[in-house]
């Protein structure tokens, strides 16, 4: 296989998409987040349950369209676990500069953890919207409680 | 038998890479390529005659006069218009059936008429008539299509009747690759007292055109699918339609008299082309006419017949594939839309430009077509004059490649 064709579809991405992680419902869950893009039609669909702290406990990812939304939706679903909704808009911040800013302060980069590989989807700008889906689609719900 | 290699020479654009390698352009359907007679057409307009038409008593202004319109009579010559009166330029297909539906469309059609498209209709030739039918307070009727992506005619004389004012249908559908039975809708049209559009905006490119022979009333294309600038296209309408139709865009160029209370219609075809029309394309296209006569259409069709079916075989070798359209390709353009239940197609499509092919991924602006195949969107090859078998083994090992690499489970 060529070179060239693994710096839009790393190895993490790849992995993610044909294996995604948290593929699953969950039963009640406290946030339900959706998204379609009608022209090409990706679909996110991850379910969030809250303990009573409002942390996140629980994820579950069924996002369906190209390999890249469902790679971010999958890794999206893993790092949720354990965050606030406080630390969720913080890592939303951070990973939409990565994605649409040239550059990240390097502590908070730090915080994005294996997110960073998205980065390289930078190198197709059209791609970038695949990418950021799920995210969109959290952070409007996120912003309703 | 194409001299291929002849042809290839004469685009520039064909000797660039693209990911380091030698570039496959098969987004035809989108848009074509530029012969350098076409290029040098452009540059040499504009280094040699700019000026307006038909306004300068000056020698510039009568040069480019003199060439804009021998580039009209150029075209009507390719379709066989009998006069060059009945060639209105626009900027493209979309813009030739805004002006249908907004001028003759909103004088014609009356409450409770029907207007007839297809099923496979690009948005450009769906979108105007909604808007007519919306306003004329008319129905807007859609002609469905087979399993194998033909029309269904089983009902034709239901979908035809006393109640049609237009038929307006895609000749060959930019989707499918479809070539549709239009001497027969045209024909059954005109039995009721229809008028019959054509859109030929993927045809006329590639397949010989006779609007003689046709019988159609109004016909359009646009100058970038087949080998022309952007920005220029072609309204044919019956030059007895036209003398009845009043004008779309009003301002200069299309007036005789004005005064500040009215004005008089300047005389056809100029009465529909408001403003400084686009000369240096318009002209320009009359090129890309000279270098696709010189070949010859029947031998561009008949190339184009034999990439079609050698694709056709060779997509055998692939599974996980569903190919949309008939398989005859003598019903067929050189247009493959194609879908993998695993692969969404800009994955393939991000695939396949790495490794140097042009395709389109989407829903080709057919978008109530795609959905009725329950499908997100396709991926489309389609091809030209320029394109080889070679070509065509590259890229089915590459899709190949792109299905094992997407779908492999480590």
């Amino acid at each position: 296989m060529s070179n060239s064709i693994d710096q839009i579809y790393d190895e993490i991405i790849l992995d993610h998409c044909k294996n995604p992680r948290n593929n699953r419902k969950i039963h009640k869950p406290n946030i339900i987040c959706k998204a379609v893009n009608s022209f090409c039609g990706d679909e996110v669909n991850i379910e969030i349950k809250l303990s009573s702290k409002k942390i996140i406990t629980l994820t579950g990812s069924k996002s369906l369209g190209c390999a890249i939304n469902q790679a971010s939706s999958s890794m999206l679903s893993e790092v949720l676990y354990g965050k606030s909704i406080e630390e969720v808009f913080n890592l939303y911040n951070i990973f939409n500069c990565m994605m649409k800013e040239n550059t990240v302060p390097k502590k908070a980069s730090e915080q994005l953890g294996y997110l960073k590989n998205l980065k390289i989807i930078k190198k197709n700008p059209i791609r970038i919207k695949c990418c950021l889906l799920p995210w969109t689609a959290l952070i409007n719900e996120i912003e309703k409680i | 038998m194409l001299d291929i290699k002849k042809i290839r020479n004469d685009f520039p654009i064909l000797s660039r890479e693209v990911n380091n390698k030698p570039l496959i352009y098969f987004d035809n359907a989108a848009t074509s390529q530029k012969p350098i007679s076409v290029i040098n057409s452009l540059t040499e307009f504009y280094s040699k005659y700019n000026s307006n038409v038909h306004r300068g008593v000056h020698t510039l202004s009568m040069e480019s006069t003199d060439l804009f319109e021998e580039a009209r009579n150029r075209v009507a010559k390719f379709i066989n218009s009998k006069n060059s009166e009945s060639i209105i330029w626009t900027r493209n297909s979309t813009e030739g059936i805004n002006l249908v539906s907004n001028s003759w469309g909103r004088k014609n059609i009356q409450p409770g008429d029907e207007i007839l498209v297809t099923a496979m209709e690009h948005h450009s030739n769906l979108v105007p008539w909604q808007i007519l039918a919306d306003i004329n307070k008319a129905k807007l009727v859609i002609l469905p299509i087979n399993n194998d992506g033909t029309l269904n005619l089983d009902e034709i004389d239901t979908f035809i009747n006393s109640k049609t004012k237009i038929v307006s249908a895609v000749h060959m559908s930019n989707s499918l690759g479809t070539i549709n039975p239009i001497q027969e809708l045209c024909s059954k049209a005109h039995k009721v007292g229809a008028k019959f559009m054509l859109d030929g905006a993927q045809s006329v490119p590639h397949i010989p055109t006779d609007v003689a022979d046709i019988d159609c009333d109004f016909l359009v294309f646009s100058g970038h699918k087949m080998l022309g600038p952007t920005g220029i296209g072609v309204l044919y309408v019956k030059p007895e339609i036209l003398e009845e139709m009043d004008p779309f865009l009003t301002g200069g160029e299309m007036v005789l008299e004005v005064s500040y209370e009215k004005a008089k219609w300047n005389e056809l075809p100029m009465k529909f082309e408001a403003g400084t029309p686009n000369i240096a394309d318009a002209i320009a296209l009359g090129e890309a006419i000279v270098y696709l006569e010189n070949i010859g259409m029947q031998n561009i069709r008949n190339h184009e017949i034999e990439l079609t079916e050698y694709a056709l075989s060779k997509f055998k070798s692939l599974d996980k594939l569903t190919l949309f359209g008939p398989l005859d390709p003598l019903i067929r353009g050189g247009i493959l839309s194609f879908h993998s239940e695993d692969i969404h197609p800009h994955d393939i499509g991000t695939f396949l430009d790495h490794e140097g092919i042009a395709i389109r991924t989407g829903h080709h602006c057919t978008m109530p077509l795609i959905r009725s195949l329950n499908i997100p969107a396709t991926s489309r090859a389609s091809f030209y004059i320029y394109n080889t078998k070679d070509e065509i083994d590259y890229f089915i090992n590459t899709l190949g490649n792109a299905i094992r690499y997407f779908t492999d489970v480590k």
